[in-house]
């Protein structure tokens, strides 16, 4: 465990020291989670009382409902995208490779490559709560334990879906349909922007079969209602399936991957 | 082609390889998909090769683009399955891979992107420790070491893009040090690099790694003084077989007749041209020099090129330059990849 942590610090260390060295980029990226913040504040002043109804079982702040949702849509983002972004990367600049011919499982590799992603989200996310709390939300109620355990189911939950996109990308290169779901049904589905209570009954199906859709509802009744665990137990049940179902496919999905492409000498090429 | 000698029983060999098989699956178009959807079609890139590498050994392939070479290299790192055969390193199966045989395995490419070029020198190579299960303390000693070793300290902390590109594939052979392990397997290490940088490297990796510390190189190559000067043994590779194997001094031997002079002469004549011929020689006149002198190509190697002289010589032809366009060893490989290229065309 001990191995896999430093390995783990080495692959966020890596992408941390290239990141950084693309000063602009770097100084931008950061900005626009400030930038971002602003724009939904001014969003909820301005929409503010039309979805009262909707929002009540929230609190009814659509400022403090917006900045949840973005930011652990963020998290899904990051888990949908990164895992595809930095494999392919890794492929076509040949350092998936080099990496490859070391001792670290494949595994390992895969998942330590976007390690630096999730760390750099959730900075984001404590940058959105904590200014977030300095434009007025309230967070005095907040469960915060019952919202650690939804956070790390939710973020398990999301692993699976990156090391099952992460499949697709080492066997096909291009065009992932683990992603394509994931990202685009999220927004409009996922209760990422409002909550899903808007959406027809006929489509709310398509909502309760995401996971973001549990994770998004935990997280807002924990720390804006400060709901227990088993005032959310729908939501954890929700995750909890996702994830057992989740875990064990996109492990089967991935040493089938590796062994697809190793067949076909696709490993690392792009 | 040369009868491959019987295998001996499992031992610790640095790589023992029989009869390695692969096949690619061929990517097909949509009309042939649709067509015949459960057809598999597969392009042979090794066709069962058997050798082996002992101890301390450096064994040469050479080949054309294409021959296989580097699907060899990625079947034993692991990155690639064998279709069909075997292939060991020190007694592991690479089909199985694991920690147990890239331990064991230290790879150079000639491709420097598969380094980080935004981190520096230091810092690619203490991420690639790290992913060797090394710990801090040893990790940063043996960084030094190499560093040191390989005439790298000055450029530790500068990053990987600032550097010459003979720097840079000094640093792939520090990383392929790094668990100092007992065998290399490098794919054109110096294919990049200057003829003064590449000689340099060629003279450090016999003297220290394989004179010094008795490693064992795979050397896959282009080129063949390369392979003259850093192996002990070579086999062509063409079009997935070993066509010929044998080992340096035996190529050379081979290629002593095949060598190729340029000779700059003066009075040439049609009867002189015959009487060389006459004698047996091939010989070939390439252009007419200035002042008129002649530029011939003669075959031959270097204990009969005497004759040839003294023959000119009898026939009034003045030798006004003598250099030697292709050595026995380059000559024999020229010679056993054009003879492969040939069967493969009638075949």
């Amino acid at each position: 465990m001990k191995l896999f942590l430093r390995k783990m610090a080495a692959f966020a260390y890596r992408d941390f020291l290239q990141e950084a060295s693309y000063r602009v980029y770097f100084v931008t990226q950061w900005s626009t989670v400030l930038l971002n913040i602003v724009a939904y504040f001014f969003l909820a002043q301005f929409l503010e009382g039309g979805l009262k109804d909707q929002l009540e079982p929230y609190g009814g702040d659509l400022f403090a409902f917006l900045l949840i949702g973005v930011a652990w849509g963020g998290y899904q983002k990051v888990a949908v995208n990164s895992f595809t972004i930095r494999i392919r990367e890794a492929q076509m600049m040949g350092t998936f490779e080099a990496a490859l011919a070391t001792r670290t499982a494949p595994s390992q590799i895969i998942i330590g490559s976007a390690i630096y992603d999730f760390a750099a989200m959730s900075m984001r996310v404590m940058i959105y709560l904590i200014i977030g709390a300095l434009f007025g939300v309230d967070f005095s109620h907040a469960n915060v334990p019952a919202a650690l355990v939804v956070f790390a189911l939710s973020i398990l939950a999301f692993l699976c879906i990156g090391i099952g996109s992460g499949a697709f990308i080492v066997m096909y290169k291009k065009g992932d349909p683990v992603s394509w779901v994931f990202s685009k049904l999220g927004v409009p589905f996922g209760g990422v922007l409002f909550p899903i209570s808007v959406l027809p009954d006929s489509l709310q199906i398509i909502s309760y079969c995401l996971p973001i859709t549990h994770a998004l509802e935990g997280l807002r009744m924990t720390l804006l209602k400060g709901a227990s665990l088993s005032e959310i137990s729908g939501s954890l049940i929700g995750l909890g399936v996702f994830t057992c179902v989740l875990l064990p496919l996109s492990l089967v999905l991935f040493h089938y991957a590796l062994r697809y492409s190793k067949e076909r000498g696709g490993l690392v090429q792009f | 082609m040369n009868a491959l000698p019987e295998l001996a029983p499992m031992s610790q060999r640095s790589i023992e390889v029989r009869d390695l098989r692969k096949d690619y699956p061929t990517v097909r178009s949509y009309r042939r998909i649709l067509r015949s959807p459960f057809e598999r079609e597969v392009v042979p890139a090794l066709r069962g090769i058997s050798f082996e590498v002992e101890p301390g050994q450096v064994f040469g392939i050479l080949g054309p683009n294409g021959a296989g070479k580097t699907t060899l290299i990625k079947i034993l790192t692991s990155l690639i399955s064998p279709t069909s055969g075997t292939a060991r390193v020190f007694g592991h199966d690479v089909a199985v891979g694991g920690p147990e045989v890239l331990s064991k395995v230290g790879l150079v490419v000639s491709d420097e992107r598969s380094f980080y070029w935004r981190l520096t020198v230091r810092q690619n190579l203490r991420f690639f420790a790290t992913l060797n299960d090394f710990e801090r303390g040893p990790r940063e000693a043996r960084i030094a070491e190499l560093l040191g070793v390989l005439g790298c300290e000055e450029y530790a902390d500068r990053p990987f893009r600032n550097l010459s590109t003979g720097i840079r594939q000094r640093v792939a052979v520090a990383r392929a040090l790094l668990m100092d392990p007992p065998l290399l397997l490098m794919d054109e290490p110096t294919s990049s690099m200057d003829p003064r940088a590449a000689r340099e490297l060629r003279e450090w990796l016999r003297q220290q790694l394989v004179e010094g510390s008795g490693k064992s190189i795979l050397l896959v190559t282009h080129d063949p003084l390369e392979a003259e000067f850093l192996c002990d043994e070579v086999a062509i590779l063409s079009e997935g077989r070993f066509v010929h194997r044998a080992s340096v001094a035996a190529m050379r031997e081979r290629g002593t007749a095949s060598a190729l002079w340029r000779l700059r002469v003066g009075g040439w004549s049609a009867d002189g041209q015959a009487a060389l011929l006459q004698a047996g020689w091939d010989v070939r006149e390439i252009e007419e020099a200035l002042g008129g002198l002649h530029e011939l190509e003669v075959r031959g190697g270097d204990q009969v090129l005497g004759e040839l002289l003294s023959l000119m010589s009898r026939h009034g032809i003045s030798i006004h330059d003598c250099s030697r366009r292709r050595d026995p060893f380059s000559a024999a490989i020229a010679d056993l990849l054009e003879e492969a290229a040939g069967a493969g065309e009638t075949s």
